[in-house]
């Protein structure tokens, strides 16, 4: 019993504190985009949005109570069978799932709607994690971190087959985890601007790009003109970016079939966009220019009500905070991310067990991407990737999945002092 | 350096962070691009349809438009109710209609009660100024839209018909150019061409107040894109004898297909009964449609492309062009024909030695019989019933070349292959047979089965002596400078496995078909040299069909034409006279006195009665 109530006393109240702030405002800003001044619902009526939420926020709770009891040295220990259960469910739903929006992703149970793709994320998380933890941690060899990719591989390909490349795009973002465990700045960040390059040629003109890669170059080697190396470095990166995106351009425009292609535009641009003209964005910078510095009040939004983006309550839901607080309640939210993403931060390095300190940054990775995106996206500096807000988006699998992705680290972290040091 | 690689990581966060919020600044307090003139405006997104591309015939006529009709939008949550039984009477709908109506807009894909959802589509101009003045109810809006509209009351199985998008539809096309209530080509070029008659729709971005009512465009028209009409296109079909040779069909089943044999372009499209175009437009479509598809005479069914009837004796000019090809008839060879073949069970009206001309002519069954089991059992086998089935499979491979048996891919939606059995068919049916089983193929019956397209393609074929275009009813595609080619399978030449050599004796024997001697002497027109076949396809379902395939002149052939009326009796009595009235109306313009009685005998031979 000593045990549980250190628990009490070693849990990290600050986190705990930040997931109750963001789910409350999360489950009133849902109240807010749904909300009609004709025809006033409860914000616990079961038939409206909020009410729905509402019910998943206990759940939520309950989860959380339930991973209390959990005894913390399994989590470890069923990485692996987890994963196993999950690839199942993955490849189950292609089977016996039910079709929304064009992918086969849901589970259509009658009372509840499950999409196993968002607890395929923890359960990724988890193997990968006690894959890297398992091995002698100074084997920290570039090719030992390549078979740990091939974690991500089996749940990509899987739900790349429904489709859903939103929440595939999820998955790359545990290259953080494979940072943290030893690959170099250098390789990291070249795989990130890789990455980079090639969604931003996919998107934009490769003019303006190219100009504009050009641009940032001179800008660059005026202010280093009297370091040479650096120079050369700026030479040698940029003429490498401006090969990338003819290459992109050229394998998409000349090498992919015109199907093969369309499969690419429906990546950077899915069913949430379907006339193509960028209706989606455009809507959602007025609604979010709208709002002011100081926003149009709580429930007196008038734009992201009723005929908005078909979205407007998971992908889309930043936009009632952009309208109806303005710049202060948006750069709120944007704080609370930051303060909750390097609390994280904090916490993962501070475990002791190899195990939680790389799930506790595999954590930071699937947060800090979802927000990145979702938040982007609505502001327009991203393209259309369809994946939510974590705890303000509306829906049961996507909640409940971040709480226990959240939950399972917080109960690692009140356990570090159980553990001798490995790392 | 994990404390570095935590710094990177950290670094990472509050850069994205900055990111957003010099974003969000410039959005919501610098800049004035995204801010509406009022707090209460919304922008809304307004689509324009693009104008539906326009047919023409070959020589111009017009035969598709388009005409504005009224679209009644509801926004559910604004209406009142009580309004309804005025509403109904204004619209003319009785109380179920209208809450059947409703039940329906609320399953449509997107729809929300906040927002305009259509109601009632198809108004003509007419209904609509008519209840316009009274129409002032809240939460009713009307918008205006073109419709298909068709200028004649014929070529509907050529043309198809438009329709409201359906929801599988929407799931396979939508994403990128539809919406709920969009209308789509079921049918016909309607159907095949719809891509290029669809065009694309223009969007604009219009600024609206709280009470609907528009206050201009969002930033000046800057995200605005114009509507792009769809392709005008041009019919190989010739107006004048399409309406003719449906005038000529009517009270008869089946269908008349007439080729220009040098390009492909079919001429003239009819599969009767047919009924008008006009008929499946506008608000009563759906009445209309049922109606239709009731009607015991099958209106709807395109027997010319869909209709598997047993080709008969018009199958013999192929059949010996096989046989010459195949060398196991020479042009001069004769064939005994007696009065009765008793291992064939066949009676014939000719006999003596007989030559391919005058067997055609004369149309003998116990000559193209022999012919039959000739071509198929050729001895390079041992074993005779194995040697049958090589010869069966060989034959089947030249029928197909003939494009029977097989897709013709024209350009006409839900075109049917049609039947050429083989080696396997036989076993699986029969178990043990030889030639002498299946004769009755090398006389066109059988289990052979032939779309009137693919027999007029057959004389298309003789015409050319040996090689067709792929029959297609779209010649041109655009006007002006804004053409696209049609499909390049459309000018490629497609040849027969029979060489150019053994058609002239062919031609010979069907000229003779067409000629006092002959059996279609109907069919003979003077001035002009017809080559035809006539066909009597027994079939179990009542009198014979009557089959003619033909063209003219014999030099230089100009049309290809297959003319198949059902239950009517023999070939040269219906199928051949119609088919030469529809030739002559081509070639001369006219059809000459002394023929006219043909015209008038032929419209009085009626076997169905119109529903």
């Amino acid at each position: 019993m000593t045990n549980r109530q250190n628990i009490v006393q070693s849990v990290d109240w600050i986190t705990i504190g930040i997931f109750f702030l963001m789910i409350l405002l999360g489950w009133l800003n849902i109240y807010a985009a749904d909300y009609n001044p004709e025809e006033v619902t409860s914000i616990f009526d079961p038939s409206s949005k909020a009410g729905k939420q509402f019910i998943w926020i206990i759940g939520a709770v309950v989860i959380m109570m339930l991973l209390y009891y959990v005894d913390y040295k399994l989590l470890d220990t069923l990485a692996y069978a987890l994963f196993g259960f999950t690839v199942f469910l993955l490849l189950a739903v292609l089977i016996v799932g039910t079709e929304k929006n064009g992918a086969r992703s849901w589970f259509d149970l009658g009372f509840i709607s499950l999409q196993p793709s968002e607890f395929a994320k923890i359960a990724t998380c988890m193997a990968l994690c006690r894959f890297l933890s398992d091995k002698n941690p100074k084997n920290q060899s570039n090719k030992f971190l390549i078979y740990g990719a091939g974690f991500l591989l089996v749940p990509i390909t899987l739900i790349l087959m429904q489709p859903d490349t939103g929440s595939v795009l999820v998955f790359f973002s545990l290259i953080v985890v494979l940072y943290i465990n030893g690959i170099s700045n250098g390789l990291f960040f070249s795989a990130l601007a890789l990455l980079g390059v090639f969604i931003l040629s996919l998107v934009f003109n490769e003019v303006k790009l190219i100009v504009s890669f050009s641009v940032l170059a001179g800008i660059a080697i005026y202010f280093f003109r009297k370091r040479k190396k650096i120079v050369i470095a700026i030479f040698i990166l940029t003429g490498a970016i401006i090969l990338q995106i003819l290459g992109t351009q050229f394998f998409v425009h000349k090498v992919l079939q015109p199907h093969q292609r369309k499969r690419i535009e429906v990546i950077l641009d899915p069913s949430s966009d379907p006339k193509g003209a960028g209706w989606n964005t455009i809507q959602s910078k007025i609604a979010i220019g709208s709002g002011g510095f100081t926003g149009k009040g709580f429930l007196d939004g008038n734009i992201t009500k009723g005929d908005f983006v078909p979205e407007q309550f998971t992908d889309f839901i930043f936009c009632t905070v952009g309208e109806e607080h303005g710049f202060i309640g948006s750069f709120f939210i944007v704080a609370l991310f930051v303060i909750l993403l390097l609390r994280l931060i904090k916490l993962a390095e501070r475990q002791k067990s190899h195990f939680a300190h790389l799930y506790g940054y595999s954590v930071v990775a699937i947060f800090l991407f979802h927000f990145l995106i979702n938040i982007g996206m609505a502001l327009g500096i991203l393209p259309v990737i369809g994946i939510p807000l974590p705890f303000f988006s509306y829906g049961g699998s996507s909640l409940w999945s971040f709480t226990i992705l959240l939950f399972i680290f917080i109960k690692l972290d009140a356990h570090r002092g159980d553990v001798l040091a490995r790392r | 350096m994990k404390s570095k690689k935590q710094f990177v990581i950290s670094v990472l966060v509050l850069f994205i962070a900055i990111v957003f919020t010099v974003k969000l600044f410039h959005l919501q307090v610098i800049s004035s691009d995204y801010k509406l003139a009022a707090r209460d405006n919304t922008v809304k997104q307004h689509y324009i349809e693009p104008y539906r591309g326009q047919i023409v015939d070959r020589n111009g006529k017009m035969l598709a438009n388009n005409v504005p009709v009224f679209d009644l939008y509801m926004v559910y949550r604004k209406v009142n109710m009580e309004d309804s039984s005025r509403v109904c009477q204004l619209l003319n709908l009785t109380h179920t209609e209208f809450i059947e109506a409703i039940q329906k807009m609320k399953k449509d894909r997107g729809y929300s009660s906040y927002k305009p959802s259509l109601f009632i589509r198809n108004f003509s101009a007419e209904d609509y100024a008519h209840i316009q003045d009274k129409f002032h109810f809240i939460g009713y809006s009307f918008e205006v839209r073109t419709e298909r509209n068709y200028a004649h009351p014929s070529f509907a199985h050529g043309l198809g018909y438009t329709a409201e998008i359906s929801k599988r539809e929407l799931d396979r096309y939508g994403e990128s150019n539809y919406i709920n209530g969009d209308n789509i080509g079921k049918t016909g070029i309607e159907n095949y061409y719809e891509k290029e008659l669809k065009g694309k729709k223009g969007i604009e971005y219009k600024i609206v107040n709280v009470k609907g009512l528009e206050k201009g465009r969002f930033k000046g028209g800057a995200y605005d894109s114009t509507a792009i009409a769809g392709y005008p296109l041009v019919s190989s079909v010739d107006l004048d004898i399409q309406q003719y040779a449906e005038e000529l069909m009517q009270g008869k089943k089946g269908s008349v297909v007439a080729i220009e044999p040098s390009t492909g372009e079919i001429l003239c499209f009819v599969s009767s009964p047919n009924y008008d175009p006009r008929y499946l437009t506008g608000r009563k479509y759906s009445k209309h449609m049922s109606l239709l598809q009731l009607n015991s005479n099958k209106p709807l069914y395109n027997r010319a492309i869909k209709a598997p009837y047993p080709p008969g004796s018009t199958f013999k000019p192929v059949a010996a062009l096989i046989a010459l090809q195949e060398k196991v008839i020479k042009p001069s060879e004769r064939i005994a024909c007696f009065g009765k073949l008793k291992t064939l069970h066949v009676k014939d009206h000719v006999s003596g030695y007989i030559g391919i001309e005058e067997a055609i002519q004369k149309s003998s069954n116990i000559f193209f019989g022999k012919l039959f089991m000739k071509t198929v059992q050729q001895g390079v086998k041992e074993d005779w019933r194995k040697d049958s089935q090589y010869g069966l499979d060989r034959w089947k491979k030249m029928v197909n070349s003939f494009g029977l048996g097989t897709d013709l891919n024209t350009d006409i939606s839900g075109e049917k292959k049609g039947f050429v059995p083989n080696s396997a068919y036989y076993n699986k049916k029969f178990g043990r047979w030889s030639a002498e089983t299946i004769f009755s193929l090398g006389i066109g019956q059988g289990e052979l089965g032939a779309t009137p397209l693919q027999l007029a393609n057959i004389a298309a074929i003789i015409a050319n002596k040996g090689f067709y275009y792929i029959p297609h009813i779209i010649k041109k595609i655009g006007v002006g400078n804004k053409q696209i080619p049609i499909d390049e399978r459309f000018t490629k030449k497609h040849y027969t496995m029979v060489e150019k050599q053994h058609f002239p004796i062919v031609i010979e024997g069907m000229e003779r078909v067409v000629s006092p001697g002959g059996t279609a002497r109907l069919a003979i027109i003077p001035d002009i040299t017809v080559c035809g076949k006539t066909g009597t396809a027994q079939n179990p379902h009542g009198d014979d069909h009557s089959v003619f395939i033909a063209f003219a002149p014999k030099h230089n052939p100009v049309i290809a034409i297959c003319t198949f009326v059902e239950n009517i009796g023999a070939g040269g009595e219906a199928a051949a006279p119609i088919s030469s009235l529809v030739m002559e109306k081509y070639i001369r313009g006219s059809i000459i006195d002394s023929r006219k009685w043909i015209e008038t005998y032929v419209k009085n031979k009626k076997t169905i009665i119109d529903e």
